[in-house]
């Protein structure tokens, strides 16, 4: 187990680099020149020159690169050329709105997904089941950006039953209870299509592991249902249904932008996109590689569940 | 406790509709604005939503009076200098420093902190020079000579030429020689002052939490009036929908920029709406001659007459925009209202682009920024255009890209590209029309030039005498627009919306505003 | 538009195309003609309609759907909703389509390549791919969305950079399970030419997964890439396709949700009809995965 979990450790570092590689180079590929936007229209040449210097965005570029990522490996990620602020203290706390944000969305997908995926299972080609395949094909379809503000529709302006945007009351911080109110509407958009995902995939893999043999026999002879799910459908049901989690947990870090930008959620979604928009390289490049990092951990940690459960997959 | 928070987010609904939409201290006011201040260093720093909370914290020797709404532009009186004596050669001020006055760090505001401030901004020689900071407040500095001290509460600068705009042109955005704590930027470094920012104003700094808020509270020491508001909680929701939401939920209680197509709406429910007739900028277009077709002054010329302003400031503006013949910005002394040139008549562009030899018609490319606002001003000139037979291709860029094409000027390929800008001195209109101000050296965009324009700039800014003064910048407005360089589309009137609670604000011909007269019931 | 939406199917073999199966699959003719339908709308929209999707008529905003002879109503600008959605449709399936197709087409080069000459190849080729996985699939599309100048174009190119290392992966998952078929084996030994083998076993046997596989991915590339458009990031005013139309809406929201709603419910049915269709599709290809 160690030595497997080392391998797929250690084979972070290079993808981490490429990550870095391919940001760094679509940044330089982008029109627009930092001073003119730093300086204003007015600044002199001289003075656009000597801060391009001062940013040493006139060096070469492998040097540039070489410079930053000796920094970053040291724990620097130096400071926003928008906002002077540290980046490890900008992007921070934008991370955790961001993960507040994931981990409930990821709650509540596997909330409704495991029920509702068990019981349609349980009760194949009933009412129930029809409609639950229905919803999901309709969900998993839905644009989540779309559905937000729908929802904002509904809720928010009509209903006025929940705030349209924001992460706490704008007069200040509400504490818990008034995050937890901002919360509801953007974790189910982001919740609703990983939710009918995971409902199909626990649905489908209950269904499959009812028709193995064995669990038709244990049926055949008189085991009770709880005992017969509990003893040889879950967890065999189980590595495929931890997988589909687990990529949504990936998707929702990363995806969950388009929610933030609906809902002004001040996560990493919209921080990107604004540092983007202001090629603030420094942030770019951390919150990128937060992001990546955080779906390739997630991946890993989801094999190493598998192989835990399957010990014969190690090898594949 | 994760299961908890689940089963809590599952209950949220009941909860929600049992709590009150806020409970929010007195007196603190909670403004959504379109966009994020960029860093709180009056000198280092452009752009005017920042001037919006920079005008609160600092102020400067001069400032301008923005409490009247019914001026041409803003009274400048005095601010940190209790009043200013220009030599008669227009090359000497002599400032009079208000006594008794201290920075929010409790650091005494004198004749050297004065000096000090001038140091960083101006004086590349001097150990408390900042690079960023003259880069910025360059239309203000490169004008001085020397300063000095000639006591305490004196300060003399110098300046290269006389320049009666000078005042006026130190407090526009893109750098203001406002007077910063020398303590802070001692304490904090010339970059922390961005995150420290420590001046004299009716507010103070209280906290800023990038992209989410920026709160400051009243400056119990401040030297004039006290500010009314215990409070103000600046919250930039880039997003119209979200700010007119926050506004109808009572989340906020002023917005800025609302959607036009929203205003109406807003009033009948009983907030209410203030705009500015004098706001210091305009929207236009910079026309490319370096484009063939442009250079062709009948393709210019039927270009301004085939769009339809009236119309649009009409429907789109929906009455809070205005049509605009002329570069000079309202808000400026210059400004006159009834400055007209190009009226809309589609037939006689059909014909001047026939003397021109399109009467087939014409391709030209429009290049404008993303606003988020789905261009639609555009896209209405677009169709204007095309009714008299130009096919415009709208090519659009998001802000950083479409500055630099903007401030480097336009290739030949382009004909066209637009923004909106100004300030509350005519001399603006240097930068966008004269012959040197052809970019780099400044933003004549359409790479426009014209002698006798430049010889009556040159001549505006030695003018002293207000009503001459005024005189001279029309006689250039009006050969700028007999050449149609431009064209000036549609002033934004600055609509405000507030909830009825908040009194007492003005929206002045400025694009900011002082908030130490506002009060909330 | 998540990973696991389009976590590659399990490879299959190739059976014969069985059209009777699939005529039978009612859900899935459904959406192909639906498809059909809205693709031969978006083709020939300067045909049919009676309005100018970017013709503004200022007396007549925001006319709810229903309204007389506007049956979808007309937005902020009194552009009417039919038209504006119809000609979005060239734009949005555009956006679906072709990247899914160029991505597809790259993607099963670097897969069939990967797994036919395994080694140094594969592990080089697997390298670049996973390293472009490891993007969160809406992030790299923005950050090469955000980086170019917005526009069709590169809406086009973002999404299909995004797709292939999807493809390319279940590519070589089908390829490595068909080289080692005993008949692949005994053709080597017969002497045939690596490009032979490869066009004439390999890449029939991988094809048909993709094919399905992909008609999927396009139901995803709507959503993704109306998304990208919601963000500014794609076409370009006045033209709109579907999700610059919501983004439009999103101002008036309150005011005339239609301008908001309607783009989004069609984004939906296409992309619900790609995902039956792929269904469809799948079951016709190989009747041991059909849908129970």
């Amino acid at each position: 187990m160690g030595r497997f979990l080392g391998h797929r450790l250690l084979g972070v570092l290079p993808v981490m680099f490429g990550v870095s590689v391919i940001i760094f180079i679509l940044m330089h590929l982008a029109p627009g020149d930092v001073a003119t936007v730093l300086l204003g229209p007015q600044a002199t040449e001289v003075a656009k020159t000597e801060l391009r210097h001062a940013l040493g965005l006139d060096q070469p570029l492998p040097l540039q690169y070489g410079k930053w990522l000796l920094r970053t490996v040291t724990g620097d990620f130096g400071t926003s050329i928008a906002t002077q602020l540290n980046v490890a203290a900008l992007v921070l706390p934008r991370f955790l709105n961001t993960l507040v944000l994931t981990v409930a969305s990821l709650l509540l997908a596997i909330v409704i997904g495991y029920s509702v995926g068990l019981f349609a299972a349980l009760r194949a080609r009933s009412v129930f089941d029809r409609v639950t395949i229905t919803v999901t094909l309709l969900a998993g379809s839905t644009p989540p950006f779309w559905l937000g503000l729908i929802l904002v529709l509904l809720f928010a302006i009509r209903l006025r039953w929940l705030p349209v945007s924001g992460m706490v009351d704008m007069a200040g911080d509400g504490g818990a209870l008034d995050v937890l109110r901002h919360l509801v509407l953007p974790a189910v958009t982001t919740a609703l299509g990983p939710a009918a995902i995971i409902t199909r995939m626990v649905r489908s893999s209950i269904r499959e592991a009812l028709d193995r043999p064995h669990v038709r026999v244990a049926r055949a002879k008189g085991l009770k249902r709880g005992a017969l799910l509990r003893r040889h459908v879950i967890l065999n049901a189980l590595p495929p249904i931890i997988t589909i989690t687990g990529l949504q947990l990936g998707y929702l870090l990363g995806g969950a932008l388009l929610t933030e930008v609906v809902f002004a959620w001040p996560g990493l979604g919209a921080l990107l996109y604004d540092s983007i928009t202001a090629r603030d390289m420094p942030v770019v490049q951390a919150t990128t590689l937060l992001i990546a990092l955080s779906f390739v951990l997630v991946n890993i940690a989801v094999d190493v569940i598998n192989v835990l459960l399957d010990p014969r997959l190690r090898e594949a | 406790m994760a299961l908890r928070a689940g089963l809590l987010a599952a209950s949220a609904l009941a909860i929600a509709a049992t709590l009150p939409v806020s409970a929010r201290a007195a007196g603190t006011l909670i403004w959504g604005m379109p966009a994020e201040t960029d860093i709180l260093d009056p000198h280092a720093t452009g752009g005017w939503s920042t001037y919006q909370v920079t005008y609160q914290i600092f102020e400067g020797l001069a400032k301008e009076d923005l409490t009247k709404a019914d001026v041409a532009s803003p009274p400048l009186v005095p601010g940190l200098a209790t009043s200013w004596d220009i030599s008669p050669d227009g090359t000497v001020y002599t400032f009079k420093l208000r006594p008794g006055v201290k920075f929010h760090d409790g650091t005494a505001f004198d004749a050297a902190a004065v000096k000090f401030n001038f140091e960083r901004f101006w004086d590349e020689s001097s150990p408390n020079f900042y690079k960023k900071a003259k880069a910025f407040v360059i239309a203000y500095t490169k004008w001085i000579k020397a300063v000095e001290i000639v006591d305490p509460m004196t300060v003399k600068v110098t300046l290269k030429a006389a320049n009666y705009q000078w005042l006026r042109q130190g407090l526009q955005s893109y750098g203001q020689p406002l007077m910063v704590s020398p303590e802070a930027v001692k304490k904090y470094g010339n970059d922390g002052i961005a995150l420290h920012p420590i001046g004299t104003g009716p507010f103070r700094f209280v906290q800023r939490d990038q992209g989410v808020k920026t709160v400051i509270e009243r400056n119990p020491d401040y030297w004039g009036t006290p500010a009314k508001l215990d409070r103000i909680i600046i919250r930039p929701l880039q997003d119209p929908a979200t700010r007119v939401n926050a506004l109808e939920n009572g989340e906020v209680q002023i917005i800025s920029t609302p959607p036009w197509d929203e205003i109406q709406r807003l009033v009948d429910a009983g907030f209410k709406l203030s705009t500015s007739p004098n706001v210091p900028y305009i929207n236009f277009i910079h026309l490319n001659f370096k484009n063939p077709a442009i250079a062709d002054i009948r393709v210019r010329k039927a270009i301004n007459m085939a769009i339809d302003r009236e119309g649009i400031a009409k429907e789109i503006y929906r009455s809070t925009g205005r049509a605009e013949y002329g570069m000079l910005s309202p808000g400026t002394d210059a400004y006159d209202p009834k400055f007209a040139s190009y009226k809309y008549d589609p037939d006689g562009a059909k014909k001047l682009l026939a003397e021109a030899g399109f009467a087939n018609g014409l391709k030209l490319t429009f290049e404008l920024a993303q606003y988020g606002t789905g261009e639609i001003v555009e896209t209405w000139i677009q169709r204007d255009l095309k009714k008299v037979g130009i096919d415009v291709e709208l090519k659009k860029y998001e802000w950083i890209t479409y500055m630099g094409k903007w401030a480097g000027g336009m290739g030949p390929d382009v004909a066209m590209n637009t923004i909106g800008w100004g300030m509350s001195t005519p001399a603006w209109i240097d930068i966008v029309s004269r012959c040197d101000s052809a970019p780099p050296g400044g933003i004549n965009s359409g790479w426009y030039c014209n002698k006798e324009v430049d010889k009556l700039l040159d001549a505006a800014i030695l003018e002293r005498d207000t009503a001459k003064m005024k005189d001279i910048y029309q006689k250039a407005n009006r050969l700028i627009m007999d050449d149609a360089a431009f064209v000036p589309t549609i002033d934004d009137l600055q609509p405000i919306v507030l909830s009825p609670k908040v009194k007492g604000f003005v929206n002045p011909p400025e694009d900011w505003f002082d908030l130490s007269i506002v009060s909330l019931d | 538009m998540s990973a696991a939406q389009i976590a590659p199917p399990r490879p299959f073999r190739q059976r014969h195309w069985r059209l009777a199966a699939f005529g039978r699959d009612w859900a899935a003719v459904a959406a192909a003609l639906l498809l059909l339908t809205i693709g031969g709308m978006a083709v020939l929209a300067p045909l049919i309609g009676a309005y100018d999707p970017y013709e503004a008529n200022n007396l007549l905003r925001f006319a709810p759907p229903g309204a007389p002879g506007h049956s979808l109503g007309t937005d902020q600008q009194g552009r009417d909703m039919l038209a504006r959605l119809v000609w979005g449709g060239r734009v949005s399936l555009l956006v679906g389509v072709v990247p899914t197709v160029l991505a597809s087409i790259i993607g099963l080069g670097l897969g069939i390549l990967a797994g036919y000459a395994r080694g140094i190849v594969d592990q080089i080729i697997m390298r670049v791919l996973d390293v472009l996985f490891a993007f969160p699939m809406v992030l790299l599309a923005i950050a090469v969305a955000g980086v170019l100048t917005p526009g069709v174009g590169t809406e086009i190119v973002s999404i299909t950079i995004v797709l292939i290392p999807y493809v390319g992966r279940l590519a070589r998952t089908a390829t490595l399970s068909v080289v080692t078929m005993p008949y692949i084996e005994a053709a080597r030994a017969a002497g045939g030419s690596p490009l032979a083998i490869l066009l004439r076993y390999v890449l029939p046997n991988v094809l048909s997964p993709i094919v399905v596989y992909a008609t999927t991915l396009m139901g995803l590339m709507i959503v993704v890439g109306s998304g990208l458009s919601f963000l500014g990031l794609g076409v370009q005013p006045p033209v709109a396709d579907w999700g610059a139309m919501v983004a439009d809406g999103r101002v008036v929201l309150r005011r005339a949700p239609h301008v908001t709603v309607l783009p989004g419910v069609v984004i939906l049915a296409v992309s619900l009809a790609f995902n039956f269709l792929g269904d469809g599709l799948r079951d016709a290809l190989d009747p041991r995965t059909g849908r129970r």
